[in-house]
């Protein structure tokens, strides 16, 4: 029996791509709109629920609490002015971007943050 | 590091009635799967392997790229690999023979031609004699060819081994058998095993970097690649067109410090997965994630060859900073062991002159012999040199008779020329000798295990003793061959 396989690629510049390359980007913006919109309101169904899509399994209570660290984390700076909520949501500080109705351009632009973590995790990579 | 027993799952709940048990694919593999054979692992680890080699394993080393002591104080703490892929002449570069010039469009003795076997060419081709004009070289009188000027000109400083030999004679697997001790991929490159040994001592570059000019290599990854060592010994490779890294700066938006708080909390999930599951590969991937951040500003200070001086610029014969080029890749090379990386590897494939020899060859040269001198002189200058190990050679050499009509070489395993300098190796020195046609070897030959075994001793290793355990045997870069070339040590 023989299996071919791919080099494996979890180099440096393999975690910039996932990291920084516009797709990967445009697709943690996709996933926060998606969570705001069909993940509940609580930020704790959310976090369940784009965990869930990312790595077919909900989250440990260890691992919601470090989400939701950085989730808070995140919404504190964008409250207190330090980042662009639309220029993280959008990758255009001029944009808007498309939010279920009652969420906003903070919620989408903090969930980009958390949302772009969870597209790294190795678990979602690998598809554990 | 076993899976705690305590954790091991409780079989009389049975979660494969649970939707949870069904799709949690890693449940098996880490209530069954590691559980069970880690513990089988911890006793042959702990039984027969060194402590080092069992800290190496061990999942619960912080970082396995920290620096290591090898198994004796070596002379080598680091390795430039240039690697000339394409396999350069040997006739016409390292290795004078004025009878192939005598003997020009004869068929050579049907003796020499028994079990012989070439890639392309009908072994029982005209001979022909070398294009170029061979000069002695330095104070030990080197005889290389008149196209190495530079290279010529720290003949001093270089050992050069003439009786190479190897049991390839195409590109890729012949590659992979310099570069990893097997013609077949998955096994680690002497990069990865030398990281595997010795760490690294960069804290913001990766220990073991690739960079490629001309055609890069037939290879491919499996010339740097980890094998089946943990994926933090791969070489990285930078691109060589363009930026040498892509995606460095951050996506619009995100500050430093988003950043660095997005990195925090992806590498505790990574770590609660990996002190659960205990794949390697994890900690490889929360590795590869802090050198990423390290990269995005110690990257475009690295490449930033606005710091070197015009004298250096011109001495590597680097003509435009921003461009891909053998010389720039030398300078880099440079400056990448300056910040404390281990392994350096270039690959520079253009060497393959099955036809248009004459040219071909006169122009590889110009391209690589002025950076390849200069780098000498550069380390040394800079008293890099005495704990800096370069090596300089391709895959195999190439046929004494032609190929095509009057201007080609076909490859040849039987023999082939290597350079070393610095860590250590003998310098002003030429080592093995081959027949008066450059077809075979007649005296001191060196087997590619040989010259693997040399350079692990250089840098301080018992090439019998660095292993690794894989599908149930301990692997070895030379696995049960190799000799130390003693002849060649300083």
């Amino acid at each position: 029996m023989a299996c071919a396989r791919r080099i494996r690629s979890n180099t440096p510049l393999a975690a910039l791509t996932g990291l920084n390359e516009p797709v990967f980007v445009e697709a943690a913006q996709a996933l926060a709109l998606r969570v705001l919109r069909e993940g509940g309101t609580s930020d704790q169904a959310r976090i369940d629920h784009a965990f869930r899509l990312c790595t077919s399994r909900s989250p440990t209570d260890e691992e919601r609490a470090v989400l939701i660290r950085l989730l808070a984390l995140q919404r504190q700076r964008i409250a207190d002015g330090w980042l662009n909520a639309r220029q993280i949501s959008t990758g255009d500080s001029e944009k808007l971007p498309a939010i279920a109705p009652g969420a906003t351009p903070q919620d989408a632009a903090a969930w980009t943050i958390v949302a772009r973590v969870l597209l790294n995790l190795d678990e979602t990579i690998i598809k554990g | 590091m076993a899976y705690p027993l305590h954790k091991l799952p409780n079989f009389a709940s049975d979660p494969f009635r649970t939707w949870a048990g069904l799709v949690r694919r890693r449940w098996f593999f880490k209530g069954c799967g590691l559980g069970l054979a880690g513990l089988a692992a911890q006793t042959l680890l702990s039984r027969d392997r060194p402590a080092q080699a069992r800290d190496q394993n061990s999942l619960a080393a912080p970082n396995p790229l920290a620096p290591k002591l090898p198994h004796f104080s070596g002379k080598a703490k680091r390795v430039i690999y240039i690697f000339q892929a394409g396999a350069p002449s040997h006739l016409e570069l390292f290795d004078h023979k004025p009878a192939l010039t005598k003997h020009n469009g004869e068929l050579p003795p049907a003796k020499l031609l028994e079990g012989y076997r070439a890639a392309f060419i009908k072994p029982n081709s005209a001979l022909l004699g070398p294009k170029y004009k061979f000069r002695r070289y330095g104070d030990c009188a080197m005889e290389l060819s008149e196209l190495l000027p530079n290279i010529g000109r720290v003949a001093d400083d270089i050992c050069l081994v003439r009786s190479m030999h190897t049991d390839a004679v195409n590109h890729a697997p012949a590659q992979i058998f310099m570069n990893t001790g097997s013609q077949q991929f998955g096994r680690p490159s002497f990069g990865s095993w030398t990281l595997y040994g010795l760490g690294s001592e960069a804290e913001d570059m990766p220990g073991f970097v690739v960079l490629t000019s001309a055609k890069g290599t037939s290879g491919g990854a499996s010339n740097y690649g980890a094998g089946f060592l943990p994926n933090t010994f791969a070489g990285v490779p930078f691109r060589n067109a363009g930026d040498a890294v892509l995606y460095l700066s951050n996506p619009p938006g995100i500050d430093n410090q988003v950043q660095r708080e997005s990195l925090d909390a992806l590498a505790q999930l990574n770590q609660i997965a990996l002190s659960e599951i205990g794949d390697p590969e994890i900690a490889a991937r929360i590795q590869s994630y802090e050198m990423a951040y390290q990269l995005q500003t110690s990257a475009p200070e690295l490449m930033d060859l606005g710091t070197e001086s015009a004298e250096t610029l011109v001495q590597y014969g680097v003509k435009d900073v921003h461009e891909t080029s053998f010389a720039r890749n030398c300078l880099l090379a440079r400056r990448l062991v300056e910040r404390g990386v281990r392994f350096v590897q270039l690959f520079h494939e253009a060497w393959d002159q099955h036809g248009n020899l004459t040219a071909d060859i006169k122009r590889n040269a110009g391209d690589t012999d002025q950076a390849s001198g200069a780098l000498i002189s550069d380390l040394k200058q800079r008293g890099l040199l005495d704990d800096t190990l370069v090596i300089w050679g391709g895959e195999f050499g190439r046929t004494p008779m032609v190929q095509g009509g009057s201007d080609g070489r076909d490859h040849h395993n039987r023999c082939f020329s290597v350079w070393l300098a610095g860590g250590g190796v003998k310098a002003g020195f030429a080592h093995g000798q081959t027949d008066e046609l450059g077809f075979n070897i007649v005296r001191d030959g060196v087997h590619v295990h040989d010259l693997n075994a040399t350079m692990l001793h250089l840098l301080g290793f018992d090439h019998t003793r660095l292993t690794y355990r894989f599908q149930g045997r301990d692997f070895r870069l030379t696995d049960i061959h190799g000799q130390v070339v003693q002849e060649i040590l300083a």
